[in-house]
């Protein structure tokens, strides 16, 4: 099932094949869910936020266009319902200092070096500017490109870069900031 | 060759960093780094910050994803569920031998039905916005109302004679007609030819041909019980009206056959009685 593309996996899923559809969801729920964390920040409403995007995604199945690409249309769909979800409630502050304290927590565990864990990582992201918090969700944490990144958001694909570029150069900004480590250092020449 | 001096903008430096940017460009702007701190610090931060958001994906927490699992498959089920209905009332509901004829000859704007490119579910839509029209009709038939699809001369004061009506009552059995078999005078029962409603409209033309179409499905559903409970009918089919469209739109009709071969629905219109009149058929609308 991995080596079939996600348009094959639509084609199947409208044709009635239900095992499709899940083949789908399994392929993309981690970033589903990891955007909609960069949004509404709390585990439980991205959850959430992700069970609505799938569910929409397979009600308006039929619509998919086979021109357009499955992960731009997956995510534009996430990011408004994740727009949708703060809409309907007040996001709850990051506390700075709580944030600090479960990133050194967990410093040794952190698998990928990143002196935090992945959790605490789209908590910073969650906490930038939102025009360059959702591209780079969509192009770093959804793995999206930054044409389909633009579709996604409806702007221009240089836009894109530029949030993208900024929004970067801002986390590690704020992950050196607050003193975590490896992602500081992490520099290379230009 | 380009400025050195000139700071690069924020998507050249993203390709840059992406490795996007071509050796003459790349080398353009690694020299304007070369002499400009500032910019140098701002793509050694977003080169920084790249290594770690693409490390940010979080995996579903286990439950979220056994309660996602169980949202789809219950979704999933609604979705059968709902596509073998939609079926079902297709299968059940008699059409009209012809009608696909009559549809596909029939001056539409869209697709014709035999190169139809829409989705699958989309012509299903389209199938099931006749069939409630065509079981709206048949069941006019059956409550013994007349249907007359002869040629009508309005302008000319002219009724539908009694011999005709007679005939036209005759023909009333709930067989499928076939379009050309219709003449002058017959009525062809059943359900009468439909255009699909589900196109774009053409003009009328002096009134004669009427081919304002629209969506019925849900409307004429909703008025088959409706047309047996009205009370009074709005329409004096005894008087032709001088302005054919003035008449229409008078006795808020909504259904009226002008041409033996298609049934017409001005928009908005909902019918709640069916008769008959000068100008043939008559659906009022409430």
């Amino acid at each position: 099932m991995d080596a079939v593309t996600d348009l094959e996996l639509v084609r199947r899923a409208k044709a009635g094949e239900q095992r499709a559809f899940e083949e789908l969801v399994r392929r993309h729920q981690d970033r589903v869910f990891s955007v909609a964390r960069g949004v509404v920040r709390s585990p439980e409403d991205a959850a959430d936020v992700a069970q609505e995007a799938f569910i929409a995604v397979l009600r308006h199945l039929d619509t998919f266009q086979e021109g357009a690409a499955f992960t731009t249309w997956l995510h534009r769909i996430t990011i408004r319902k994740a727009y949708d979800h703060l809409r309907r409630r007040v996001p709850e502050p990051v506390d700075p200092g709580s944030l600090a304290m479960e990133q050194l927590e967990a410093r040794d565990t952190d698998p990928f070096d990143t002196g935090m864990t992945r959790t605490a990582l789209l908590d910073v992201i969650a906490a930038l500017d939102p025009a360059f918090r959702d591209a780079v969700l969509l192009v770093d944490v959804a793995g999206i490109g930054v044409e389909e990144a633009a579709a996604a958001l409806g702007v221009a694909p240089g836009t894109i870069k530029s949030r993208v570029f900024r929004g970067r150069a801002t986390l590690a900004r704020e992950l050196g900031t607050r003193g975590m480590g490896a992602a500081s250092d992490k520099v290379h020449d230009g | 060759m380009d400025d050195v001096t000139r700071h690069p903008d924020d998507a050249t430096l993203f390709d840059l960093v992406e490795g996007a940017l071509d050796d003459a460009r790349a080398e353009t702007v690694q020299a304007h780094l070369s002499r400009c701190p500032a910019c140098a610090a701002f793509v050694a931060a977003a080169r920084a910050g790249a290594a770690v958001s693409s490390s940010a994906v979080e995996e579903m927490p286990a439950e979220a994803v056994a309660r996602l699992d169980v949202t789809v498959a219950a979704a999933w089920r609604d979705r059968v569920a709902g596509i073998a209905a939609a079926e079902a009332l297709e299968d059940a509901t008699p059409v009209a031998v012809g009608a696909t004829d009559v549809i596909a000859t029939a001056p539409i704007d869209a697709d014709p039905i035999g190169n139809d490119s829409r989705p699958a579910s989309a012509r299903r839509r389209g199938v099931r916005r006749l069939v409630p029209v065509l079981a709206f009709v048949v069941l006019g038939t059956l409550a013994g109302t007349s249907l007359y699809l002869g040629e009508q001369q309005p302008k000319d004061g002219a009724t539908l004679g009694r011999g005709e009506q007679e005939t036209a009552t005759e023909n009333t059995a709930p067989e499928p007609p076939s379009p050309s078999a219709v003449d002058g005078g017959a009525i062809e029962a059943g359900a009468p030819p439909v255009a699909d409603t589900s196109v774009s409209a053409g003009e009328p033309a002096g009134g004669e041909e009427y081919k304002v179409q629209r969506d019925v499905a849900a409307a004429t559903g909703g008025a088959m019980s409706e047309a047996a409970d009205a009370a009074s009918s709005p329409v004096d089919p005894s008087e032709p009206p001088a302005d054919y469209d003035e008449f229409v739109e008078q006795q808020q009709l909504c259904l009226v056959t002008r041409d033996q071969s298609q049934l017409v629905l001005p928009e908005g219109r909902i019918p709640t009685q069916i008769t008959q009149g000068p100008l043939g058929l008559y659906l009022v609308c409430g």
